[in-house]
């Protein structure tokens, strides 16, 4: 993002929220998306960059599999699928109220 | 009265303002010229309040905004600032960029929408309020970075090279614009360039600036009389 856009907000206003709901978060909201879903979701993205120790819900569902534990996997399924919609719906309306308040 | 006093900025040990003072008065413009990389926008972000001074003091109406161990923030130094590259919002539409800055008046919804429609009246934006930055022709988004500016209703206005990217003819609507809206705003004006025809239709005042340092500053008529050094001299094309 332009710094200058947050430059010509603080100019305004000096309430940092104000400035981060109002501006940032609309500006961003693709990007942050996009890295929830490659962070989070895409199993390959992760696979490769996921350091040692940690793991996430789609890789610890992959390896499950590979043990045949498959009531886990459909349990583990449907909590990331939960957690998608609540996120995405979260998201959803929370940017539709900021851009009725503006 | 707007003044910097010795003020200075380092990045990694390069001076990129050397001892600058300088001052403007409401209703006048001050036209800061300099070739690429005189210091001429630090100067611009270190008035704005964006940067901390290494040295000197930057005062408006006789109160200390900035200083190493100072800093008001920019919201609260009455000025406002036009930005080379506009930096309009996207997302926002023409009526929401004015409301925005409105909004921090707390107004009534029946005088927020009168002063919308004045400062669009202002600029010649009325009609498009529900426009979003890309649907509007190069000299509309300059408008519109202008009558964000007004909506603040600052008391010192600082342009950095804000008409650079226009054509002559846009350039000229603009700048008889500003000419006006200092008259009936009686707004004090930074107008940061290096087009020499800008500097002369625009300022009262010229600043001259050289490698950090401010090399002169006097009346237009003064500096193009008499010239303080080849510098200068080269600058404004004197023969």
């Amino acid at each position: 993002m332009n710094p200058r856009l947050e430059e010509a907000a603080f100019l305004v206003t000096n309430n940092c929220f104000k400035v981060i709901g109002k501006i940032v978060l609309p500006l961003i909201r693709s990007g942050l998306l996009a890295a929830f879903f490659i962070g989070f979701i895409d199993l390959g993205t992760t696979l490769l960059i996921m350091p040692p120790g940690k793991t996430t819900l789609p890789v610890k569902i992959y390896n499950l599999m590979h043990y045949g534990a498959e009531q886990m996997v459909a349990a583990l399924c449907l909590v990331l699928i939960g957690i998608i919609l609540v996120f995405s719906g979260t998201f959803y309306m929370a940017y539709k109220k900021v851009t009725k308040t503006n | 009265m707007l003044k910097t006093e010795n003020i200075t900025k380092s990045y990694n040990k390069v001076e990129a303002v050397k001892g600058v003072t300088l001052h403007v008065a409401p209703g006048e413009v001050l036209a800061i010229l300099g070739s690429s990389g005189s210091g001429k926008t630090t100067l611009l972000r270190l008035i704005a309040g964006f940067e901390r001074p290494d040295a000197g003091i930057v005062s408006i109406e006789g109160i200390d905004a900035s200083s190493p161990i100072k800093m008001i923030e920019p919201s609260k130094r009455k000025l406002s600032m036009i930005f080379q590259d506009l930096a309009l919002w996207p997302h926002m539409t023409v009526r929401q960029h004015i409301e925005f800055v409105l909004k921090k008046d707390k107004l009534s919804k029946n005088i927020l929408n009168s002063e919308i429609t004045t400062i669009l009246d202002h600029v010649s934006l009325n009609g498009h309020n529900s426009r979003y930055p890309h649907q509007l022709s190069g000299g509309e988004k300059q408008r519109l970075a202008i009558a964000r500016a007004l909506a603040s209703h600052a008391n010192y206005l600082l342009m950095d090279e804000p008409f650079s990217s226009l054509d002559s003819m846009l350039k000229e609507d603009l700048q008889q614009l500003i000419i006006e809206l200092k008259n009936k705003l009686h707004m004090g004006i930074i107008y940061v360039t290096h087009n020499i025809e800008e500097a002369l239709v625009l300022a009262d005042t010229i600043a001259v600036m050289n490698k950090g340092r401010l090399e002169q500053m006097d009346s237009k008529d003064k500096v193009l009389a008499n010239p303080k050094n080849e510098f200068v001299r080269r600058l404004l094309r004197i023969e």
